[in-house]
C-alpha cells in the first residue's frame, strides 16, 4: 500500500485537537530534529571519554550515526508499502525516545570500561562496533521518524507532495539549529549531560501527548495520554531536580572502574575529570589523561631544558598545560613575569580546587597572570614579548592541537622572542627507537622549527625537547654552563640535577637522534597541510597492529581515488541514459544526493579547520559557523521547495546545485589564501562560506525528490534521498577530516571536491533524461 | 645468507603534490574510471627476503613438508615455509630457521646500568644498551612497542637500524671505555644468536654482559647463554596465569622456571615487579609475590618495585600512587627481603641500599644517582662489615 493511501480517516482534522495534523507531524519532525543535535552532541561527548578519543573517533561516531540514521531512513522508507505510517508508530517513536535518550547516555559511560582492560585504548573496528550498539536505538526511531513524517504529510494530498516533504526537511534542518543554538550558547554552560538528557526526553513525552490527541479511538488516546502524560512529569521532575545531579555522578563514575571519582564536567571543549587513587590525583580531558598530581619528572624536565639554556630569563610565556606543575618548576628561576594562556576557563576552575599545593599555589604568585584564550590567537594580538616561550600543549594527536606545531605557528612564536631568546615544544618519544610515522612527524616538527630559528637543538629523554633559538649560538650543550646555573639559582628539584643534565647531554644519544632525523625527508607541517597531525593517526592506527602493513596513503594516491570515483560517476550516468529506466535515474539521483553529502560535509568541516588555523579554536564562534551551515541547510531546503513545480525546473535546480557547488569549491582555495593575510576578516568571510555550503546542500534535495517520485511515492523517495544524503555526509566527515586533509592540506581538498562535484554534475545530469522504460 | 640491506638507505619522502601532478593523476585516474588510485594507498613493505639480514638459529628441529620447530622460548612456535615466529624475528627458510636480527641493531644506547635496574651489580657504571625487532610477549604498556612489536623489515625499512655485528658492538663498548653491554629494550631472547655470539666475544675482551629479560626462555638456551652472562634482571610482570594471559599473551611458570634456573646456577639476579594500579597492586599478590622471591632466592635477592607509566596500549591508565609502592616496599620488608626498591618515583629512602647488619645506608640513590656510597671494595658493609650481597668490584 503506497504510502498516500494512509488510512486518512485517522488523518483527518477533527475540532476537538489543539493542533491539525499537519501542525502535529510539523511539531513532531522539529522535536526530532533538535533531539537528534542534541542527542548526537550529547552521546558524541560520552563516547569520545569511553573510547579516549581523538579526532578520529569523533569522525567514526559521526559516521556510525549518520549511518543508522540513514539506515532507519532508508528502511521504515522501504516498508512503507507494509508497514504504511500511522499516528499510532509516531506516537510510539516519541515515547520511545522518552524512554531511550537517557538510557543511551547510560550505556555510553560504561561501554569502554566494560569491554577492555582498564585504560585500553579501543581499536577503530571495536569502536564502531560498541558506538553503534549504543547509537542504534536512538538513530533508528529518528531516521524512521523522517520517514513517516514524510508520509503523514503527505498523505491524503495530490499536489505540491514534494513541496511538503521538503517542509518537513527544512523544520528538521530548523529543529537542529534550534538545538544547536541552544546547546552552544545555554545548555552547556549551564546544565549537565543526564539533566539536559532527562528533559529532553521530557520534550519528546510532551510531543507524544499532543500526538496522542490525533489517534481516532477514543480509548486508545486516553491511555495514550496518560501515559505519556505520567512519562513526561516523571522526566520533567527528576531531570529539573537533584536526582539528575545523583544520576549524573553515579553514571560518571562508570568510565572510571576502580578509582574515586572526585569530578566530572563537561566544559565547552570538552570533559573535564578528576579521579583519586590513594593520595594522587589524576586529570582527565575526554577521557585521555593529561597529568597526575605526582608527575614531577615531566614538568621538571620541561621547566628547567629551556630555562637553564637562558642566560637571564626575566618574561616567560607558558602555552597551556600549566596546572601540572610547569609554572611552579618555572617560577624556581626568579622570572619577573609569567603569562600562561589556556584556552578553557572552566577547566582550570574545575581542576583547580582539588590540586594539591604544590601545583595550585603557583597560581597565585603575583607575577603569574593567566590569559584565557587560544594560545595562537594571543600570540597573534599580543604585543609583548618574551625571554622564553614553552608550548606545552601536548602531542598534535588532534587538528585543533597540530596548529601549534606548523612553520606558521613557530613563526609567531620567533615573532614574540626577545633576544637572546628561546622556545621549547616538546613531542613524546620513546627513548630507543625512532621509525615509520614517528620518525617523520618529528622531522615534519624539526623542519617547521627551522625555518624560524636560527639555531634549534633537540634534547632526546622522556620526550624529545626542542629547544629553538631566533639567533646562532644561544643554545648550548655545555653541561658545566647549565650546572652552574642551576647552582646559582639555588633550585631543588627532585630530579634536575647535574647528573641528570649529565644522562640526557650525553653526546651518543644526541648524536643518534640527529643522524636518524637528517635522513629522512617529510614535508614541513604547515597550517594548510596539517601532515604532523597525519603521522600521528598513522601511529595511532599502528598501535593496534604493529605488524600489518603499511597504510601510508600519499596526495597522490588520494588524488587518484577521488578521480577514480569522479570517473565512476560518469560512467554511471553514461549507463543510465544509455537504459533510461526509471530505476537507473532513481539510483544516479540518489548518489547525486550522496555525493552532495559528501561535498557540503567535507566543506562544512574545511570551513570550521580554516577558522581553527586562522582565527584560533574559539568554542563560541565555531557554534556560530556550525548553526550557519545548518542555517544556510534550512534556508536552501526551503528555496528549493519553490523550484519543484515540474520534472524540467527541478532538474535544472539539481544541477545548478552541482554546478554551484563545483564553483564554491574550486574558488575555496584561493578565499584560503586571501584570507591567510586578512585574518582579521576570518569570521565574517567563513561565517559566509558556510552558509553559502549550507544552502548549496539543502537546496538539492527538493529537486530530487521531484525527479524521483513517481506515482506518488513521494515520501518513500524522500526517504531514501535523506537517507542518501545523511550516507554521504557520513564518509565525508570521516574521510575528509582523518584522511584527505591531513595528507593531502586544505586546499588541495578543496580541488579534489571540485572534481567530486563534476562527477556528481555528470550523475546529475539523468534528472533530464525523460523517456521512461 | 643474503647480503645484509644497507643501511643507509632511507625512506623515501613525501612529495608535495603539485597542481600539474594533482590533474595528471586525476586524469589518469579519471580515464580509468575505477578505484585504481585507492590500491596505491597500501604502502608496500619489502618482504623478509629483501630487506633482512639472515643468520641461522639454534635450537630448532626440522619437520615434516619442509616446517620447522623453534625451541628457544617455551612458545615452541612451529613454522611453515615462509612462516614467522610469534616473535617475528625468526623465520624459516626452506627448511631452516633464521634470525633476522642478527646484528642489526634497531636501538643503541649508554645508559646508567641502575636504569635497567641493576642496584647491586657494579653500582654507578655505565652500560652500552642493544635491543633489536621482536618479542615473544605482547605487553599491553610495552614502552618499546616500537621496536618489540614490529617486524625487523619494517625497522629497516622506516628507521635508523644499525650495522653492528658483535665485534663491532664490543669494539664500540671498549673504545669508549664502557664497561658492561646491556641486551636489554626489547626481549633479547629473541636475538638470542646475536647476544651468545656477543656475550662470548665481550667476556674475551673483559667487558660484561647482562641482560634484561621477561624470562621466557626454555631450559637448554638459557643454560648455554649463562655463563657469559655476569648479572640478569627478570621481569615478573603479575603472579597468575591469568594476568599473564590477559595483559602478555605470555605464561607465568616457565617464567618461575628460569628464575629458579639462575639462582641455581649462582648467577646475580635482581627481580622487577610492575605495579599496575587496580590490576595487580592488591595486598595479597604483592605478598605471594615477596613471599616467593624469598623462598625462591633468599632474602638477599633484590626486588624492585616499578612504577607503572602510561605507554602503548595502556595509555589512560594513570601511573601508580606512591602510597601503593610505599606499601608494596612495606609488604615485601615485611615478608623478610632485604633489598627491595622503589623505581621510577622520587625519593632517596626507597632508591637506596640498607645493610641488613647496622640498617644503615650503604648505597645512597636519588633515581639512578649515586649520591652515596659506603660499600667496602670487597662488599662489605664501611660501617658494620656485614657482606651486602651483589658484585661490588
Amino acid at each position: 500500500m503506497p504510502a498516500s493511501s494512509v488510512d486518512d480517516k485517522s488523518l483527518a482534522y477533527s475540532p476537538e485537537t489543539a493542533l491539525s495534523p499537519r501542525r502535529t507531524v510539523e511539531l513532531a519532525i522539529f522535536a526530532a530534529g533538535l533531539t537528534a543535535l542534541l542527542l548526537q552532541v550529547l552521546l558524541t561527548r560520552e563516547l569520545l571519554v569511553s573510547f579516549f578519543g581523538n579526532e578520529l573517533c569523533i569522525g567514526l561516531i559521526l559516521m556510525d550515526w549518520l549511518l543508522l540514521v540513514a539506515l532507519g531512513t532508508a528502511l521504515a522508507g522501504r516498508l512503507l508499502s507494509r508497514l504504511p505510517a500511522t499516528w499510532g508508530l509516531l506516537l510510539g517513536s516519541e515515547l520511545a525516545l522518552a524512554v531511550i535518550v537517557p538510557l543511551q547516555i547510560y550505556w555510553a559511560r560504561g561501554v569502554g570500561g566494560r569491554a577492555i582492560f582498564p585504560g585500553e585504548l579501543i581499536d577503530p573496528l571495536t569502536m564502531i562496533l560498541l558506538a553503534a550498539v549504543v547509537l542504534a536505538p536512538g538513530c533508528l526511531v529518528l531516521g524512521a521518524q523522517f520517514a513517516w513524517s514524510c508520509a503523514l504529510i503527505t498523505a491524503g494530498k495530490s499536489s505540491r507532495r514534494t513541496a511538503s516533504i521538503a517542509v518537513i526537511y527544512v523544520l528538521e534542518a530548523v529543529g537542529s539549529i534550534i538545538g544547536g543554538l541552544l546547546f552552544h550558547f545555554w545548555l552547556a554552560d549551564n546544565l549537565q549531560t543526564m539533566r539536559i538528557a532527562l528533559l529532553l526526553a521530557a520534550l519528546n513525552a510532551l510531543v507524544a501527548l499532543v500526538v496522542s490527541r490525533q489517534l481516532a479511538r477514543p480509548r486508545h488516546r486516553r491511555a495514550a495520554q496518560v501515559t505519556a502524560g505520567l512519562l513526561a512529569v516523571a522526566l520533567i521532575v527528576m531531570g529539573g531536580g537533584s536526582a539528575a545531579v545523583r544520576f549524573e555522578m553515579l553514571t560518571s563514575a562508570r568510565h572510571w572502574p576502580g578509582y574515586e571519582l572526585v569530578t566530572s564536567q563537561h566544559t565547552r571543549y570538552g570533559n573535564v575529570a578528576v579521579t583519586r587513587l590513594h593520595d594522587q590525583l589524576s586529570v582527565f580531558h575526554d577521557g585521555l589523561l593529561m597529568f597526575t598530581s605526582q608527575d614531577y619528572l615531566a614538568s621538571e624536565e620541561l621547566a628547567h631544558l629551556v630555562m637553564l639554556q637562558h642566560p637571564d630569563p626575566r618574561s616567560v610565556l607558558i602555552m597551556g598545560g600549566g596546572l601540572s606543575g610547569v609554572i611552579g618548576e618555572v617560577l624556581k628561576h626568579n622570572p619577573q613575569r609569567v603569562d600562561y594562556v589556556e584556552l578553557d576557563r572552566q577547566a582550570v576552575q574545575i581542576i583547580r580546587p582539588h590540586l594539591p599545593p604544590r601545583l595550585e599555589q603557583p597560581l597565585r604568585d603575583p607575577r603569574v597572570t593567566v590569559i584565557y584564550t587560544d594560545a595562537l590567537a594571543y600570540l597573534h594580538r599580543t604585543q609583548t614579548h618574551y625571554d622564553v616561550i614553552i608550548s606545552n600543549v601536548g602531542d598534535p594527536v588532534t587538528a585543533v592541537l597540530n596548529r601549534f606545531y606548523t612553520r606558521q605557528a613557530f613563526a609567531e612564536a620567533a615573532a614574540h622572542l626577545n633576544s637572546p631568546g628561546i622556545f621549547c615544544a616538546g613531542l613524546s618519544y620513546p627513548q630507543t627507537h625512532l621509525s615509520g610515522p614517528r620518525r617523520m612527524l618529528h622531522a615534519s616538527v624539526l623542519g617547521a622549527l627551522q625555518q624560524s630559528f636560527a639555531q634549534v637543538l633537540p634534547l632526546p629523554d622522556g620526550r624529545i625537547y626542542y629547544l629553538a633559538a631566533t639567533g646562532p649560538q644561544v643554545l648550548t650543550t655545555d653541561e658545566a654552563t647549565l650546572a652552574e646555573r642551576l647552582a646559582q639559582r639555588k633550585i631543588e628539584t627532585a630530579y634536575i640535577t647535574r647528573y641528570f643534565l649529565h644522562t640526557v647531554l650525553v653526546p651518543f644519544a644526541r648524536e643518534l637522534l640527529a643522524d636518524s632525523l637528517s635522513r629522512v625527508s617529510a614535508p614541513v607541517n604547515d597550517d594548510f597541510r596539517p601532515i604532523t597531525y597525519h603521522y600521528f593517526l598513522q601511529l595511532w592506527l599502528r598501535q593496534f597492529a604493529p605488524t600489518a602493513r603499511e597504510i601510508a596513503p600519499r596526495p597522490g594516491h588520494i588524488a587518484g581515488a577521488v578521480g577514480g570515483v569522479a570517473g565512476l560517476c560518469v560512467l554511471i550516468a553514461l549507463l543510465a541514459w544509455r537504459r533510461r529506466s526509471r530505476r537507473s535515474r532513481r539510483r544516479a539521483i540518489a548518489l547525486t544526493l550522496a555525493i552532495t553529502g559528501i561535498l557540503e560535509m567535507s566543506m562544512q568541516l574545511v570551513v570550521i579547520f580554516s577558522f581553527q588555523v586562522i582565527a584560533g579554536s574559539l568554542f563560541y564562534q565555531i557554534g556560530i559557523l556550525m548553526t550557519l551551515f545548518m542555517v544556510g541547510l534550512a534556508a536552501g531546503g526551503h528555496l528549493g521547495r519553490y523550484a519543484t513545480g515540474s520534472r524540467r525546473s527541478s532538474a535544472v535546480l539539481l544541477a545548478a546545485t552541482l554546478v554551484g557547488l563545483l564553483a564554491a569549491t574550486a574558488l575555496m582555495p584561493v578565499i584560503l589564501t586571501w584570507l591567510a593575510t586578512h585574518r582579521a576578516l576570518a569570521a565574517v568571510v567563513l561565517g559566509t562560506c558556510a552558509a553559502v555550503f549550507g544552502l548549496l546542500g539543502g537546496l538539492g534535495y527538493p529537486p530530487a525528490v521531484e525527479v524521483c517520485a513517481a506515482g506518488g511515492d513521494e515520501a518513500r523517495a524522500g526517504a531514501v534521498l535523506y537517507a542518501s544524503d545523511l550516507a554521504g555526509a557520513a564518509l565525508g566527515a570521516l574521510l575528509v577530516s582523518t584522511l584527505v586533509i591531513p595528507a593531502a592540506g586544505l586546499l588541495q581538498t578543496c580541488l579534489l571536491l571540485s572534481v567530486l562535484s563534476l562527477g556528481g554534475l555528470a550523475l546529475s545530469s539523468v534528472a533530464f533524461c525523460t523517456s521512461d522504460t | 645468507m643474503s647480503e645484509p640491506p644497507d643501511v643507509t638507505r632511507e625512506t623515501t619522502d613525501e612529495p608535495t603534490l603539485s597542481r600539474r601532478d594533482l590533474l595528471k593523476t586525476l586524469a589518469l585516474a579519471g580515464a580509468g574510471a575505477g578505484l585504481g588510485g585507492l590500491s596505491g594507498c597500501i604502502g608496500r613493505n619489502p618482504s623478509a627476503e629483501a630487506a633482512a639480514a639472515y643468520h641461522e638459529a639454534k635450537y630448532y628441529s626440522k619437520l615434516a613438508g619442509g616446517r620447522v620447530q623453534c625451541h628457544l622460548c617455551p612458545n615452541q612456535c612451529t613454522l611453515g615455509p615462509g612462516g614467522r615466529g610469534v616473535c617475528g624475528n625468526r623465520v624459516n627458510r626452506d627448511g631452516k630457521l633464521y634470525t633476522l636480527v642478527y646484528g642489526r641493531a634497531g636501538a643503541l644506547n649508554v645508559d646508567p646500568v641502575e636504569k635497567k635496574p641493576l642496584f647491586h651489580f657494579k653500582p654507578g657504571s655505565w652500560a652500552l644498551s642493544v635491543g633489536t625487532a621482536g618479542c615473544a610477549f605482547s605487553c599491553k604498556n610495552c614502552q618499546n612497542w616500537e621496536l618489540s612489536q614490529r617486524l625487523p623489515e619494517q625497522l629497516e625499512q622506516s628507521g635508523r637500524v644499525l650495522d653492528m655485528p658483535p665485534s663491532k658492538l664490543v669494539a664500540a663498548a671498549k673504545s669508549r671505555g664502557i664497561p658492561i653491554i646491556a641486551y636489554t629494550y626489547n626481549e633479547p631472547v629473541s636475538f638470542y644468536e646475536y647476544m651468545l655470539d656477543t656475550a662470548k666475544l665481550a667476556r674475551r675482551h673483559g667487558i660484561k654482559s647482562v641482560i634484561v629479560s621477561n624470562g621466557f626462555v626454555n631450559r637448554e638456551p638459557m643454560l648455554e647463554l649463562l655463563p657469559y652472562l655476569d648479572a640478569v634482571k627478570i621481569d615478573l610482570k603479575g603472579f597468575s596465569e591469568a594476568f599473564y594471559t590477559s595483559y602478555c599473551a605470555g605464561r607465568l611458570a616457565p617464567v618461575l622456571e628460569t628464575i629458579k634456573r639462575v639462582i641455581a646456577l649462582g648467577k646475580w639476579l635482581e627481580i622487577v615487579y610492575l605495579v599496575i594500579p587496580t590490576v595487580n597492586d592488591d595486598a595479597q599478590t604483592i605478598r605471594a609475590v615477596a613471599n616467593w622471591v624469598k623462598r625462591a632466592g633468599g632474602p638477599d635477592l633484590p626486588l624492585h618495585f616499578s612504577r607503572f607509566m602510561p605507554a602503548f596500549r595502556l595509555k589512560n591508565l594513570p601511573p601508580t600512587p606512591e602510597a601503593t609502592l610505599r606499601q608494596c616496599r612495606k609488604i615485601a620488608l615485611a615478608a623478610g627481603l632485604n633489598y627491595v626498591y622503589v623505581g621510577n618515583i622520587p625519593g632517596w629512602d626507597i632508591a637506596s641500599t640498607y645493610c641488613p647488619g647496622c640498617g644503615k645506608v650503604v648505597i645512597k640513590r636519588n633515581g639512578f644517582e649515586i649520591l652515596a656510597y659506603n660499600v667496602k671494595a670487597n662488599g662489605a658493609c664501611k660501617f658494620c662489615g656485614r657482606q651486602i650481597a651483589g658484585i661490588f668490584s
